[in-house]
Formats: C-alpha cells, sequence, structure tokens
C-alpha cells in the first residue's frame, strides 16, 4: 500500500456477500496524530457513488485518517460499482443496506484495529444508519448530514420572512400576497389534506423524505442509542430553509420530549445540501473532525463523554 | 462467470514505488465468451464524471457481458485516486491514462485494446493517444471539448446556476450569501477546485490542439457531425465547432450524430442514476463488431 499524503495509506476492496461489496480502506500511517480504536463508515448518498457528492466522503476519510481513525467508503449493493449477485431476495431494501452496513463494518474491522464504528451518511443514508445502529452494538455514533427534519413554529417564521424579504428585495411584495393569500384560501375551501403535523400521526415528510417518523417515534429511537451509549450528531445544511432555517429548530422541534444530552445538532446556514462550494466542504470536514476529537475520541486513559 | 477486481495502480508503474496511486476497477469477461480485446474508459471532468459514473458502470458490465476486458479508473485528485482537486494537472492526467493503458495490457493480456471518452475524457484520450507507440484499435469519442475556453466558461456558468438553484430564494437579500457565492467564483466549479494551472490548460484547448489520433479506427460522435457540409459558408462555420475538423478528420474517422443529447453539467443529473439508453447503444454497437 502507498501513501495518499504523508498519513495515509489506501486499498480497494471486494467484500460481503459474494465480494459484490466495492469499497476504498483508509489507514492512518505513522504521522497520524493518534490511534484510535474508532473506524467511520461512509456509503452512499442517494444514488451518487460512495466518494459522496462533490467526494465529500473521500475528504472526510482523509481528514479522519489524520485523526488516526481509519475508515471504509463503500457502495449499497446495486449502488455505484457493487453488485447485486450478493443481495438476499428476502429482505427489504432497507434490511439489505444494513446487511451492506455490517459487511463493511466486518471488512473494516479485520483490516484495522478498529473496534467502535461510526456512521457518516448524507440524506437517504440517514435512514440506513438509524436501521443499521438499531441491532450492532459495535456503533459508537451516527453523524448525519440532513436526515429526518422536523418543523417548529418558529422554522414556518422564519420561511415566511425569507419570502417577504426576498419579494421585497425583487419587488411586487403587495401582488405576491394577494396571490399567497388567494392560494390559502382556495387550499381550505378545496379537497387539500391537512398539513398540520400532529405528533402521534405519520405523515408524509417535507423535502426528501416521503414516511418520516412521528416526532415521538423519533425521539423514542434517539433516547433507545443514548441508552446504549450511542452519541447521534445531526448536521443540517441551509439550503433547504423551507425545511431547516436557523439553528435551534432541532431543539425547538423536540422540546419536552427529553431528549439526551448524546444527541446533538449543529446548523450550517450557508452550506448547501450537497456543498457545492469548497468552502462549506471544508466548514462541514471540519466540523465532522472537531467533533469526533471532542466527543468521541479518547484523552489519556478516558473518554470525553 | 465474468470477474470484478477493484485495485489501486501506482502512478509510477511499480508496486514498489512510494508515489501515488489512482483507484481502477478491472472487469473480465468469462472465459468461455473472451475476446483478446480491452476496452480503457477515460473520464470526464469533475461532477460531469460524477455524474456519468452510473453510465460507466454500467457500459463497462454490458461489454463484459461481449467478452470485452474493461478497465474504468479515476485520474489522480479525482473520484477514488490520491490527491485532492487542487492537486489536479491535466498534464497529469493525459500520464494517467498511460498508466491505465499499461495496466490493462499486463492484466487483461489482450492483443487489441481499445479507449472510449466523454466530454473532457474524449479530448484527453485523443491527447493521450498520440503518446503510445502502437496505435489503439478503436477510440470513440463522445462529445470531446475542442474549445477549452468556452468549455471553462461553461464550468463557471454552471457553477453559479447550482448555486443559485440549491439556495433558492435566499441570494436576493442575504448580502452574506452573495459574498460566499462571489467567493467561489473564478477557482472552482460544480463542487471541484479548477486551479489556474487547470484553466490555462483548458483555454489552450482548441481546434489547433488536436492531431490525428493514434488509433486504427476513430468514431466521433459530434452534435456537428452532418453528412455534408452544403456550402463554403457552412463549412467555415462548422470548422469553428466542428470536433471533426478539430481531429483533421483522419481517413478512418467516422463521424455520427449524437443519438440523444445530454447536458452532463446539469444540476437534474444530480441524483438521478441516468443511464441514458441510446448512447448507451451507440457506444456499444461500435465496439461490437471489433474482434
Amino acid at each position: 500500500m502507498i501513501a495518499t499524503d504523508a498519513c495515509t495509506t489506501e486499498k480497494a476492496i471486494a467484500f460481503g456477500a459474494e465480494n459484490a461489496l466495492v469499497g476504498t480502506i483508509t489507514i492512518p500511517g505513522l504521522g497520524a496524530d493518534t490511534e484510535s480504536d474508532l473506524g467511520f463508515i461512509f456509503f452512499n448518498a442517494g444514488v451518487v457513488h460512495r466518494v459522496g457528492p462533490h467526494r465529500i466522503n473521500v475528504k472526510l476519510a482523509r481528514a479522519v485518517a489524520r485523526l488516526g481513525i481509519p475508515s471504509i467508503r463503500f457502495d449499497l449493493a446495486g449502488l455505484g460499482d457493487s453488485g447485486r449477485q450478493g443481495m438476499d431476495s428476502r429482505l427489504s431494501y432497507g434490511q439489505q443496506a444494513a446487511v451492506d452496513i455490517y459487511a463493511a463494518i466486518d471488512a473494516l474491522a479485520a483490516h484495522t484495529q478498529a473496534k467502535r464504528f461510526v456512521l457518516c451518511a448524507i440524506c437517504s443514508g440517514t435512514v440506513h444508519s438509524y436501521a443499521a445502529a438499531e441491532n450492532d452494538s459495535r456503533i459508537a455514533a451516527l453523524i448525519l448530514l440532513d436526515g429526518y427534519r422536523y418543523p417548529s413554529a418558529r422554522m414556518s417564521f422564519v420561511y415566511l420572512m425569507t419570502r417577504i424579504r426576498r419579494r421585497m428585495a425583487l419587488g411586487g411584495l403587495t401582488s405576491w400576497i394577494g396571490e399567497s393569500l388567494r392560494a390559502r384560501i382556495a387550499r381550505l375551501t378545496g379537497s387539500h389534506s391537512p398539513t398540520a403535523q400532529q405528533d402521534d400521526v405519520r405523515v408524509a415528510g417535507p423535502g426528501f423524505f416521503t414516511d418520516r417518523p412521528t416526532k415521538r417515534e423519533f425521539a423514542m429511537m434517539l433516547n433507545g442509542f443514548a441508552q446504549r451509549n450511542i452519541r447521534v450528531f445531526f448536521v443540517y445544511a441551509g439550503s433547504t430553509f423551507q425545511y431547516y432555517n436557523y439553528a435551534n429548530q432541532f431543539k425547538d422541534a423536540f422540546k419536552g420530549y427529553g431528549l439526551s444530552p448524546l444527541v446533538e445538532d449543529h446548523f450550517l446556514p450557508y452550506a448547501d445540501h450537497t456543498m457545492t462550494r469548497r468552502a462549506a466542504q471544508q466548514e462541514f470536514v471540519a466540523l465532522v473532525t472537531d467533533w469526533t476529537s471532542t466527543r468521541l475520541m479518547k484523552v489519556g486513559a478516558a473518554e470525553t463523554f | 462467470m465474468s470477474t470484478l477486481l477493484p485495485l489501486r495502480i501506482s502512478r509510477k508503474g511499480s508496486l514498489q514505488s512510494h508515489e501515488h496511486q489512482l483507484f481502477a476497477i478491472y472487469q473480465a469477461p468469462d472465459e468461455g465468451d473472451a475476446r483478446s480485446h480491452a476496452i480503457l474508459l477515460c473520464n470526464p471532468f469533475g461532477q460531469e464524471a460524477i455524474r456519468a459514473h452510473r453510465l460507466y458502470k454500467v457500459l463497462a458490465d454490458r461489454l463484459v457481458r461481449l467478452g470485452f476486458h474493461v478497465m474504468r479508473f479515476d485520474y489522480y485528485g479525482s473520484g477514488d485516486s490520491d490527491g485532492d482537486d487542487e492537486d489536479v494537472d491535466f498534464e497529469t492526467w493525459l500520464a494517467d491514462i498511460s498508466i491505465a493503458h499499461s495496466q490493462l495490457l499486463s492484466q487483461s493480456a489482450c492483443q487489441n485494446i481499445s479507449w472510449f471518452g466523454l466530454k473532457l475524457g474524449a479530448t484527453l484520450a485523443s491527447l493521450a493517444s498520440r503518446r503510445l507507440e502502437m496505435p489503439l484499435t478503436k477510440l470513440v469519442l463522445w462529445e470531446p471539448v475542442i474549445n477549452g475556453a468556452q468549455y471553462l466558461h461553461d464550468l463557471m456558468a454552471y457553477h453559479d446556476l447550482a448555486l443559485q438553484q440549491e439556495y433558492g430564494a435566499r441570494d436576493a437579500f442575504d448580502d452574506i450569501l452573495r459574498r460566499q457565492f462571489a467567493s467561489s467564483r473564478g477557482h472552482e466549479a460544480l463542487g471541484f477546485g479548477v486551479s489556474a494551472a487547470m484553466q490555462a490548460w483548458l483555454r489552450s484547448i482548441d481546434d489547433e490542439t488536436f492531431d490525428t489520433p493514434n488509433a486504427i479506427s476513430t468514431t466521433l460522435f459530434s452534435r456537428w457531425a452532418a453528412p455534408t457540409p452544403t456550402s463554403d459558408r457552412k463549412a467555415i462555420e462548422r470548422s469553428k465547432r466542428d470536433p471533426a475538423l478539430a481531429l483533421q478528420r483522419p481517413a478512418l474517422l467516422t463521424e455520427k450524430p449524437l443519438p440523444v443529447a445530454i447536458d452532463w453539467m446539469a444540476n437534474e443529473m444530480m441524483n438521478s442514476s441516468v443511464v441514458p439508453t441510446g448512447m448507451l447503444e451507440a457506444v456499444i454497437a461500435e465496439f461490437e463488431g471489433t474482434t
């Protein structure tokens, strides 16, 4: 294996059932900051292959390697370079994804000293992360970009103000107000389903997810993770401002649900969903490495929980 | 049964070297179906490569089922290969094609080797072929970039458009956002760095750049393809835009129209597993008749 820079080496592997899954393992070199028993798992965001949108998974992998943490980035079965021949036809798509993640954990554990694993996922990958964490005690943390988003009262206000500010900047505020009122009246008098979100009602969520858990279900899942000492770090990008648009939206949305302090969130107002700008990529990478350093890595003989 | 082997190729061509590595996937056909013919697929640039990844995967799988040995690879500083965006140097990428070519010949032990390239991958393939001692059996070029300055302009324009589409309404009044947009202009495009050196290389690409590709047979798919120009004036206009004329019309250059036009820079391509069937079948047909 040859150094990709002064610190890391990378290895291309086929693994899993029928060796159908394709991945790249990144191993810290002697120049890394410290040794760690952590390992990061990266996989597909939507249908983008394992390198991630704008190669973000590659950048994250090499950044955590500088912390002394190995990783694997791989393609779920049937996506990217991974084949379908290892798939179990009895499993649903989500179940297969969890099986693939376990295979990736096995592969990384076999190639490195990693014993505790962090799933770092984007968008649809966040859903697979929840499922995988339910049934694998090796998973220590989830770092999730733009997973499920839950509204708060203030979110709607901020969204409205954003639209008003835009209309004021572009002109036509009065006519826009009129159009919006007419549209709202049409919804109230027509056959549209109620849009109010009730805690105990499973509804189609806005944005990218069509079947989001209720707040109660989600809070229960997160607190269940916390009881197993699994940390969850939610990161939200600012471009989808109609669904998530201020720093404390997550906390406000789950006020009263008694979420564990092991569940944290962070808002990146000037990053977009796929980190198109390189500055946004750098900001996200720095956020992940800083959080990992302070929350997951041993300092001396003690865990920094 | 066909095999798929992910591997890392040393850029020095020796496993003992301590130079950087390229990620590659080598696929070998079922022994019973195997031809002595290998095909190297050359990626386009940046976000276009991300968006074309699925196409390349499906194309490779189809070619392998037809008995070809196939290799896909990531240039240095791209995909799963070593290096960062800022390390990208198109002269290095020309060398990377040669390195991947040598690896494929060694891996497959094939007598014949052909290449396929899309967009900038086609440009690089055409130029890199000139560095080969032996001609390629077949070179298939899909919309090569022949006006590098225009391509660079388009990259920057699509970058601006993508940011506008991602952030929607806020740019109209958010000064911080506008400053951040502005700071990203001129040196990155659609999520990837475009260094000054890269930009200079791209600007150097024009119809003066190309010599005849080093291939026994070349097929060029171009939106400018036409049977014959109907007048001298039209011929002059075509010559400014037509990659075939830029490639100096070798005797065995076949120019074909695009069966389907895809805008690989468009944001709509971002999260789609797009495999344009017309394109796939057209490319496969180019290789299918070879030995």
